[in-house]
């Protein structure tokens, strides 16, 4: 731990948002600064990494001492792999948006999910292209009505059946709207060692805020299907509970801590059945509802794990450790003499 | 330069230049055997080049292997064959027509009645190679279509008399690099004393040595290197065995000098140079030509790169595709690592928005562009040198990168590792243009000499550093284009910043100004000239006092090498430059300057060289002059010859 905690203050961003007023996004940019303050993690170990859209300029309004990466459209994934590889004690937070990771960076997200590269990957998802005036995305539902464009005539994809169906072990959905949610769902990915989804509905107020479209805050209002609530406890005491006990599980998590969840629907959701996670996300009662809390959780081996990479930060290696020797150079040319 | 290469022999007595194309179908292991074939003539200190002209097909196609050996080092790809070995039946017809008047024709007797009737007038060889491998005792089934091959290997080397035991250590250190049995290479060594036999029985008379630049003045040490070469250059030399060239024992090789010579692809050589320069990360997607670079990087650093507890110390990743992979290039480059992709024309295509957020975010990045045939998909398994243009200025606005351009292996290893410093230091990409040619052939070079200084990191601020100065990322301080950047993790409340390829102000910050906008343009054109400085010079040959000179990039310096020799004998002097990088140097305006009737010499449609020259340097415009090929081969010298005089009477 630090000598002296870090202030709020010191996870706040570097410039105020000149995103529009009411925008999901910069309630999830609060929710940021929010969930890394109370877990305390130290900004200089983090790294924020975006692609393009509304979603991919938050990293300037949170977590100003740390790193950010705004590249370019589709390529937040590969870019933080490349970041996370090269660095591995750097925490990486990736911040897309639904055009970004359901459109141009669509197989990028599920190839960095396969390869299970530890980081958050955030998805601020309101349906709709915000810069370039309210084309519907992807992930708009079929149906949904707003003002500009009328009715979408198009299947949605939903990310988080695509993350599961990639071998994502930690796939959940939240709504920017619902601290309280957002806040633990970030906090127990800070817990997880892999790659950790978090879907989060982020109304857009100016091209998608119609109550007959999913993505907005009034449709969200009406159709949060909330699966859990979720509680951290910290140090390891003794809780007086069985792994699964009337509404509530308890899942023990890597460090020691566990994650006691209430269940909320009558659905009993087990975020650790890979077929009810599907299932949960797949058995909509209508077109409307949107399922949000943790989808599914399981441990599962890293990258690092997989391709036994050294525990060091490869970045770190000093020079003669990774420039190939010049006697290895000449046993490899002997080959060809 | 000095020719030939320390380490090769020079024939005194008779100049050899011989020319075996080896026609297969693709698939039937004949590569391995070509290659054997090729290392044995290296080996006994013949200059070989060699060329392999295949399908874009896994199995069942023709393929054409050319293996040329010639004692005066004139090694570029020749057309006219003086012997073709026929395994394919299918492509004789066509084969033929490659073949001099007076060669000699090998088929396998099993084919006879293909090669009824052939109207060829040369000595034609209709041998029982099938036959010799089926002889061979206790010869599982599924070697027998690949040892066919080891029976050519066998034949070709009887006719040159070489010695039993180089044979065999080089078909033992192949079969041992490949990480086959000793079983095998035994096999294979037998399948080879049946050709010798075959070739004991059946001796050839051939034409070796023609066409050859001579010269009268034995003391001076002409760039070929040969003393005094035979008054009657077209001797012909009746039944090759014994081989009737005499090795000038002056020059003859010593262990020592043996070992100072590898004959190695371009491709290997950018892997040992990026894993010298402290490459940790590659990451590629499957594309021939390229795709042999990352598979070698992968194998040298997994046998070498790793802790004794076996933990890698790089990691190589096969991306999903070619835009993933120049993106995980640049993640890492901007944590300071060391990385680069490999890739060829098309890949080069769908890596060029990262190229230009390389650009303009500054991140340090490598490229190893191999170049292959065409446009779209074009011919993916030939060479050309057709993306000079897309990799000097790929991507949108006004991105554009400094292009690291070997013509040898050497080259292919130094300037891989000269692309790492240049990246680091200019923070910005640098692309390495090999070609299909220099990267997946066979070239012969000199050991290679590792860089001993220490890596050129560029301008990185630590965490102390950070205590005594300010720090705004994008701030010109040193006028010299380049800024200074921190790390990410490190823990300094200066350190932090965006990094962004949107219009961005000296401290990194979003900016639509344009005044603010266009100071980062300008800073990255200082930067352009800072490259300059750090960039290889040309290589210059401008003893002759002429006003004709030969300029090319890549690897076409041996045709062309040929072609000057061949022309000064017709006394013709000229003059020679070969392009090594882009933006080009100020000794590449003075060469120009210099000169009034200029030839520029690339494997493209449309002049991309010439074309860059002449943007650059406007005066000198009209001095210049195409000489093109693009079939898909390199370079051969009678098709520059043509050209060239084609274009000489044009000038008068």
């Amino acid at each position: 731990m630090n000598e002296k905690p870090f202030e709020k203050s010191d996870y706040e961003g570097a410039i105020p948002s000149t995103l529009c007023i009411g925008c999901g996004h910069d309630q999830i940019s609060r929710h940021l600064v929010q969930a890394f303050y109370e877990a305390q993690i130290n900004p200089f170990e983090v790294a924020k990494v975006s692609g393009i859209g509304c979603s991919s300029k938050t990293p300037n309004y949170f977590l100003k001492l740390s790193q950010g990466f705004n590249t370019v459209h589709g390529r937040m994934a590969p870019v933080a792999l490349g970041i996370k590889v090269a660095s591995r004690h750097l925490k990486i937070i990736g911040v897309s948006g639904d055009g970004d990771t359901g459109s141009i960076g669509l197989g990028s997200f599920l190839h960095t999910i396969k390869q299970n590269i530890p980081m958050i990957y955030l998805v601020e998802n309101n349906g709709v292209y915000g810069l370039t005036k309210g084309q519907f995305s992807a992930t708009a539902r079929e149906g949904g009505y707003v003002k500009s464009r009328g009715y979408n005539p198009r299947p949605a994809l939903d990310l988080c059946q695509l993350a599961l169906s990639a071998g994502c072990g930690f796939v959940a959905r939240s709504f920017s709207g619902d601290k309280k949610q957002m806040v633990s769902l970030l906090k127990l990915a800070f817990k997880y060692e892999g790659f950790a989804f978090i879907d989060v509905i982020s109304p857009c107020v100016a091209y998608g805020n119609e109550r007959d479209f999913p993505h907005s805050f009034p449709s969200m209002k009406e159709h949060n299907l909330i699966l859990n609530e979720l509680d951290i406890i910290e140090e390891q005491k003794p809780i007086q509970m069985n792994r699964k006990e009337g509404s509530n599980q308890k899942i023990l998590l890597p460090d020691g801590s566990s994650l006691i969840l209430k269940k909320l629907t009558d659905k009993d959701h087990d975020p650790e059945n890979y077929n009810q996670a599907l299932q949960i996300l797949t058995q909509l009662p209508d077109n409307k509802t949107i399922v949000t809390g943790l989808i599914y959780h399981t441990p599962k081996k890293t990258f690092f794990q997989k391709m036994n990479q050294i525990p060091k930060s490869l970045v770190s290696l000093k020079e003669e450790d990774i420039r190939l020797s010049e006697e290895n150079l000449n046993n490899v040319l002997k080959q060809f003499t | 330069m000095i020719w030939p290469p320390e380490g090769t022999l020079c024939y005194k007595k008779t100049m050899i230049d011989l020319t075996i194309h080896i026609s297969t179908v693709n698939g039937t292991g004949s590569l391995s055997a070509n290659e054997i074939l090729t290392r044995i003539f290296f080996r006994e200190g013949f200059p070989v080049g060699n060329y392999n002209f295949f399908p874009s097909n896994i199995a069942g196609l023709p393929c054409t292997y050319t293996l040329r050996i010639n004692s005066a080092g004139y090694i570029s790809y020749n057309p006219e064959g003086d012997i073709l070995i026929n395994l394919n039946p299918k492509t004789l017809n066509k084969d033929l027509q490659n073949l001099k008047p007076s060669g000699v024709l090998v088929t396998d007797k099993k084919n006879e009645k293909y090669t009824r009737g052939l109207s060829f007038k040369g000595t034609h060889l209709s041998l029982p190679l099938t036959e010799a491998v089926n002889s061979l005792p206790n010869l599982p089934l599924r070697f027998k279509k690949l040892f066919k091959n080891m029976i050519y290997v066998g034949l070709v080397c009887e006719w040159f008399n070489i010695p039993e035991d180089s044979i065999s250590k080089t078909v033992s250190d192949f079969f041992q690099r490949a990480g086959k049995s000793k079983d095998i290479a035994h096999l294979n060594a037998l399948a080879i004393n049946k050709g010798r036999e075959l070739g004991k029985q059946n001796s050839i008379s051939l034409l070796i040595s023609k066409d050859f630049p001579e010269t009268n003045d034995s003391s001076s040490p002409r760039k070929t290197g040969i003393k005094s070469p035979s008054p009657n250059l077209t001797q012909t030399v009746n039944n090759i065995r014994p081989l009737t060239v005499q090795k000038n024992s002056s020059a003859s090789l010593s262990k020592e000098n043996k070992r100072k010579r590898i004959l190695i692809d371009g491709n290997t050589a950018v892997a040992l140079g990026a894993l010298s320069a402290g490459c940790q990360l590659l990451s590629w997607y499957p594309i021939t030509p390229s795709s042999s670079l990352a598979e070698s990087f992968e194998k040298i650093a997994n046998k070498y790169q790793k802790t004794k507890e076996g933990g890698k110390k790089f990691a190589v990743f096969q991306a999903e595709d070619e835009l993933a992979a120049i993106h995980h290039v640049l993640g890492a480059g901007w944590v300071g690592l060391r990385a680069m992709t490999a890739t060829s024309g098309p890949g080069l295509s769908l890596m060029a928005e990262g190229a230009g957020l390389a650009y303009f975010a500054e991140v340090p990045a490598v490229l190893c562009d191999v170049q292959r045939a065409g446009p779209s998909t074009g011919l993916p398994t030939r060479t050309q040198q057709g993306d000079l243009l897309s990799a000097c200025f790929l991507s949108h606005g006004d991105a554009r990168h400094p292009v690291l351009i070997p013509g040898t292996v050497e080259e292919s290893f130094s300037f891989a590792f000269k692309a790492f410093d240049l990246a680091e230091q200019t923070q910005t990409l640098v692309i390495l243009l090999m070609d299909l040619d220099l990267g997946m052939n066979l070239h012969s070079g000199s050991l290679f000499q590792p860089e001993k200084q220490p890596l050129k990191r560029g301008k990185v601020l630590r965490k102390e550093d950070l205590d005594k100065r300010d720090f705004a990322r994008y701030k010109d301080e040193d006028k010299d284009g380049v800024s200074y950047r921190t790390l990410p993790g490190t823990a300094h409340f200066k350190a932090g910043y965006f990094t962004r390829g949107s219009g961005h102000n000296e401290e990194a910050q979003y900016t639509e100004d344009p005044k603010e906008y266009s100071l980062m343009l300008d800073k990255l054109k200082r930067k352009w000239e800072t490259v300059k400085s750090l960039i290889p010079d040309p290589v210059i040959e401008s003893e002759a006092e002429t006003s004709l000179a030969f300029i090319t990039f890549g690897n076409n310096e041996n045709a062309l090498r040929e072609v000057r020799d061949i022309l000064e004998k017709k006394e013709v002097k000229t003059n020679y430059m070969r392009i090594r990088a882009y933006p080009f140097s100020e000794k590449v305006g003075n060469f120009l300057k210099n000169h009034s009737r200029i030839f520029i010499v690339e494997q493209n449609r449309e002049g991309q060289l010439r074309q860059l020259l002449n943007s650059e340097f406007p005066n000198e415009r009209s001095k210049m002059k195409s000489i093109l090929q693009y079939d898909g081969r390199p370079f051969f010298v009678k098709n520059i010859l043509q050209q060239f005089e084609k274009l000489t009477r044009n000038y008068q």
